[in-house]
This record gives structure tokens, C-alpha cells and sequence, in this order.
């Protein structure tokens, strides 16, 4: 892909989008230009505010501009985009997945359900974007990082609250105003061709540049409480996600700390106290429902897969965090502790083979099934520690457990050797 | 419009600026690659260099291409590219090769950065040992989706000499330019020499 030609589709794309969810540092962020949040009725405070300002009624979803105007042109590459997404490799496929996501989308929009669509996209990490037409985002890793349905719930009704209240079509118009974006956003689509989630980590980053204004995420968060506690979801679940993901950032001990990201901001801990002292104020519901099972019923099958998607990002501190929050849940436990042991192999720090191997013992030992090539794994550690012995006995478990494995030809020739 | 303008010009001009690099690789002669490495091409090929990277293709990168990783270090990449991610804030988290892997380890993480580099159902087959320029080394094959949907095809030919990671990687669309290209891939690999 032509870096340049997909630097300024980014650039472009950014400006059309925000990647809010997930940019727990793009929350009530200094330096940024303020609010272009026209409703300004719901005014939430330290304390929270009033939960009441938060009516069903000022809700609407975006339409679609005047085919005279200049956002007219916009929106239709915003459809565009919508276009690649469908064809995108790394839309996520799963029947069962999407209408799950699908149902919940609709519970928590109501009748606004048929205006917007989810499209889940496999890519580690976590963030969620809302386009002006309704086209919403979201990263498969989001699935690892909601401990229930009602966070889920929350994230999505979160974006919902912006599309519902036009923010995105709002940006449309700043973008209008004082950029040549849409100039950009043609020669880019035209010049590289490059899928619109091409480079999805980068994309999200710069989101960061350009997220929603500060009033504009208190709106969503604020009306995106009152889409989750009419759903009958449990509103007091929303600030969880955020201080989730809060914890996982301060996790990353090597990251930089740019200007822009606020993760370690007090500001944050604003927003959490918000969100929280919002949802106390809300009324919940008395069947407030988190939906633990049901969640975990659609993500266990796939888990492993997503965990290997942030294995591969090799940033094992954000990922002991998740796994350790993952342990602490305990759904199929032998997965759960071979990927600890994968993160000590790989990271092949320190003790970390040793420690590797404890992990890779107790997945054994858990409840549920590790996956199939955990012995291949003690192997390949047994292996670097000069065990021999233990090395070729655990390669001769891992062929008899996958006798089509792959890579067997290389692990007999392994075995030959350690014999020698 | 002045603003306009200026924003064409610039645009079109970053554009621009990612089509150089390629030169002419003559077919039927010794090629010396540098690093101790050298190829006899079948046919002529476009190349371009990037440090211990080297690009060949025939129809363009998108379609299919030949890499030669020449002999990276502790810390280095497999597939070429910036330092870190242009304008990300984040510090650099691509997997990176490390001394003291094992050839099964280097699948591993080769698999670790086609993900990175946004392939989707990898799967890796074939891993077997091989010669490679003459040394004893490694060979796989693999299959991925691209973010555009598209579906890939590619052998990897490698070897671990010396602490550092030497390999050759053939990749095309699975649909035409993979088996098209794959012959002269197989000759350009068994001309292969390492000094």
C-alpha cells in the first residue's frame, strides 16, 4: 500500500469519523477546540448532572444532506466507505456473531434500530466508530474487554447517542468550514485505492486527533445511559468499560505519553465520576440486566482467535492485564493460562521460560480444553532450556495430537535431532 | 481556491513521492544482492531496495512480489517500513526477530506480522527443512485475506546463519499472479547463493 497515498486517506477518513470508544484518551481532552455540541440541554457537572435533561425526545437520527449542498458530497464517500467495509477482509463473517450484535444494537436503539448498522471488525485492540450515516464500527477486541452484555450494551449505545443527537453530521459541517478534507478524501480514495480499514490501528490513532468535542461525548454519554437503562440493561455497567480501559493504558508501561492522549489525565477520572453518578441517577430498571452468559455464550467459541490477534501485537504489558482480567472471569481457564504462558515465551524475558512452563502446567491441570498446540509450545521452550528429553516428548505429543499439523516435517526433523 | 489549489498540488506531489524507487533487474545474469547474497533471475524483474530489504515484482507489489530479507538482526523486521507507524503516537509494536529464535519461532513470527500488517485467516503449511542458497534452512508455505478481501498465496524460503535471519518470500493473489509468477520464483530461489 502507497504510505503516503494512505496517510492522507487517514487524515481524511478521521475527520469523518470518530474513534471514540475506544480512545479513552480522547475523552474530555484539553488543547482541542470545544463543543460544537449545538443542544447544550444536558449539562453534566462533577456531580454528574441532571439525568433528567436526557430525553428521548431531542433524539433523531442524521439525514441525509441536500444533494445541493457540499456535505452531499461528503456523505456520499462516507457511503463509499461503507462499500469497501462490506467487501473488507477483516469484516467479521460469524452469523451467529452478527445477529448477536444486531440484537443488541436494537435493543438499546429502539426504534431507531433500522438506522444504523454495526459492522464488527476483526482487529485486536479496542475502539468503536460512528459515521454521520449511521454506519457504526467496531473492533473485535472490544469482545475480549466488555465483561458482559450490558457493556457491550454501553458502547454501543454510547455511539448510538452521537449518531442520534448528529454529531457526525455536525463534523460534516466544521469539516466543511475549514478544511479541505473532501479534496483530500477523493484524491486518496481515487490515488490509493486502499481498503478503509487498510490500516486500522492507525486510523483509530489519528480518530484521537479528531474525536468529538467534549460536549459532544458528554452528549453521548448521557444519552447513550438513557438508550442502555430503557433497553433494561444495568446503566451502572457503562463506566466500567471506561476505567477498564483506562487501567489497560496505564498497563502499557513502555508507550510514550503523547500531548494529545489523555489516559492518565484527571479528566478521565472526571468522565468516570460522571458516568457513574449519571447512572445512580437514572432510573434502574429492577430486572437490571447484565447479560454475562449470553455474551460469553457468543465469544467463547472465539476467543482464542482474538487472543492470538493481540498476542500478535507482542505488547505484553497491556495484555497481562487482559489476560489477568480474563483469568479472573474464569471461563475456560486451560485456554486462558496457555495464553500466559504463550505471553512468557514469547516475550522470552528474564525467567519467562521457566514461568512459561508453569503456565503452560496449570492449563493442563484448569478446567476446560487448552488449545492443540500447547505441546508444541512446552516444546519449543523445553527446547531453548537444553531439556531434551522433555523437549522431544512433548514434540511427540504434539504430532500425535495433530497428526496434519503443518509444520510436522519440521518437528520430526527436530526430534531427530534432539535425539542425536 | 488558492487554498484548494495548493492542497492538489500538495496532495498529488505526497502522492508521488511513494511511486520511485524501482530499477530494472536484467534477466539471465548474476545479480550480486549484497549481504553476501546473489541470484541469477530467469527473466527481468523490477526492483527496489530498502536497507536489508529488497522488493521485486513483475505486475506490481499488490499483485505479486518477491521479498529478499537480507540477513536481519536482533530487533529487525521481517517486511519493510517506517520505524514506527507515521504520525501514530504509539510506540512501535511490531513483532520484531530476535536472536536465538529457532526456524519454528521465525514462522511464528512471521505469521505475527502478516497480522500486523492487517492479514486476516493465515495459515501457515508445509513447514519443513530445506536447503537455502546451500545452507540448512527452512521452507513454508502460506495463505492469508487481505483487508481489501483478497485472497493471497506465497512460499517462504529462509535460513538462520550466524544470528542473523536470511529469507526469500514469494507472494501472489491467489486468482492468477501466484501461479503465474511461481516458476520463476522456484529458478530465482535455486540460483540462490550465499557467500
Amino acid at each position: 500500500m502507497n504510505k503516503t497515498a494512505a496517510t492522507i486517506f487517514c487524515l481524511a477518513a478521521v475527520l469523518l469519523t470518530a474513534g471514540c470508544a475506544g480512545d479513552e484518551f480522547g475523552f474530555y481532552k484539553k488543547g482541542l477546540k470545544q463543543g460544537q455540541g449545538t443542544a447544550g440541554k444536558a449539562k453534566a457537572g462533577r456531580d454528574g448532572g441532571d439525568a433528567s435533561a436526557y430525553r428521548m425526545a431531542d433524539l433523531a437520527p442524521s439525514h441525509k444532506p441536500d444533494a445541493k449542498s457540499d456535505e452531499a458530497g461528503i456523505w456520499l464517500q462516507v457511503e463509499n466507505v461503507e462499500r469497501r467495509v462490506k467487501t473488507a477482509g477483516n469484516r467479521m463473517r460469524l452469523a451467529s456473531l452478527n445477529a448477536y450484535i444486531e440484537k443488541v444494537t436494537c435493543r438499546v436503539a429502539g426504534t431507531y434500530c433500522k438506522d444504523i448498522r454495526v459492522y464488527t471488525m476483526r482487529a485486536p485492540g479496542f475502539n468503536a466508530a460512528m459515521y454521520p450515516n449511521g454506519m457504526m464500527h467496531i473492533r473485535s477486541g472490544l469482545l475480549l474487554r466488555v465483561e458482559n452484555e450490558a457493556q457491550l450494551a454501553a458502547v454501543i449505545a454510547h455511539e448510538a447517542g452521537h449518531y442520534l443527537r448528529q454529531h457526525g453530521l455536525q463534523r460534516l459541517r466544521d469539516i466543511r468550514e475549514k478544511t479541505n478534507s473532501l479534496l483530500f478524501f477523493q484524491i486518496a480514495l481515487a490515488g490509493a485505492g486502499v481498503p478503509v480499514v487498510g490500516d486500522i490501528a492507525m486510523l483509530a490513532t489519528l480518530a484521537g486527533l479528531s474525536a468529538f468535542s467534549r460536549n459532544m461525548e458528554r452528549e453521548a454519554d448521557g444519552y447513550g445511559l438513557l438508550l442502555l437503562s430503557r433497553a433494561g440493561y444495568d446503566p451502572g455497567e457503562a463506566w466500567k468499560v471506561w476505567q477498564y480501559l483506562v487501567k489497560e493504558k496505564k498497563a502499557d508501561k513502555d508507550a510514550e505519553t503523547p500531548s494529545f492522549f489523555v489516559a492518565s489525565h484527571p479528566q478521565s477520572k472526571e468522565r468516570l465520576d460522571t458516568l457513574r453518578d449519571l447512572a445512580a441517577k437514572m432510573q434502574t430498571p429492577s430486572t437490571a440486566d447484565k447479560g454475562r452468559e449470553r455474551l460469553a455464550k457468543v465469544v467463547l467459541p472465539i476467543r482464542a482467535g482474538l487472543i492470538r490477534d493481540e498476542l500478535h501485537l507482542r505488547n505484553f504489558g497491556p495484555f497481562e492485564f487482559l489476560m489477568d482480567g480474563l483469568i479472573e472471569r474464569g471461563d475456560n481457564l486451560a485456554e486462558l493460562y496457555f495464553f500466559k504462558g504463550e505471553m512468557h515465551r514469547l516475550r522470552n524475558k528474564k525467567d519467562d521460560a521457566q514461568k512459561s512452563l508453569e503456565f503452560y502446567a496449570k492449563a493442563r491441570k484448569a478446567e476446560g480444553t487448552p488449545p492443540p498446540e500447547i505441546h508444541r509450545s512446552m516444546g519449543l521452550v523445553h527446547q531453548k532450556l537444553g531439556h531434551g528429553k522433555d523437549a522431544r516428548a512433548a514434540f511427540r505429543a504434539y504430532l500425535a495430537d495433530n497428526p496434519d499439523a503443518g509444520d510436522r516435517a519440521m518437528i520430526k526433523h527436530l526430534i531427530g535431532k534432539l535425539g542425536q | 481556491m488558492m487554498n484548494r489549489c495548493l492542497g492538489l498540488f500538495l496532495a498529488a506531489n505526497l502522492l508521488l513521492t511513494g511511486c520511485v524507487g524501482y530499477t530494472l533487474v536484467k534477466g539471465g545474469q548474476k545479480l550480486e544482492l549484497g549481504q553476501g547474497l546473489s541470484v541469477k533471475p530467469p527473466r527481468d524483474w523490477n526492483r527496489r531496495t530498502e536497507g536489508k530489504h529488497e522488493i521485486w515484482t513483475l505486475d506490481g507489489p499488490g499483485l505479486q512480489y518477491i521479498l529478499f530479507v537480507k540477513g536481519i538482526e536482533d530487533g529487525g523486521r521481517i517486511f519493510p517500513g517506517p520505524a514506527r507507524r507515521l504520525l501514530a503516537p504509539k510506540k512501535d509494536t511490531f513483532p520484531n526477530f530476535r536472536k536465538g529464535m529457532s526456524s519454528l519461532e521465525v514462522g511464528e513470527l512471521f505469521e505475527a506480522s502478516l497480522a500486523r500488517r492487517g492479514a486476516q485467516k493465515i495459515a501457515i503449511a508445509g513447514f519443513t527443512p530445506a536447503k537455502f542458497g546451500g545452507k540448512d534452512g527452512f521452507r513454508f508455505t502460506f495463505t492469508y485475506r487481505t483487508t481489501a478481501g483478497l485472497n493471497m498465496r506465497g512460499i517462504t524460503a529462509g535460513a538462520l546463519l550466524g544470528d542473523k535471519l536470511f529469507m526469500v518470500i514469494y507472494n501472489g493473489t491467489e486468482l492468477f499472479f501466484f501461479d503465474r509468477s511461481k516458476g520463476y520464483f522456484e529458478k530465482i530461489l535455486a540460483s540462490l547463493t550465499i557467500i
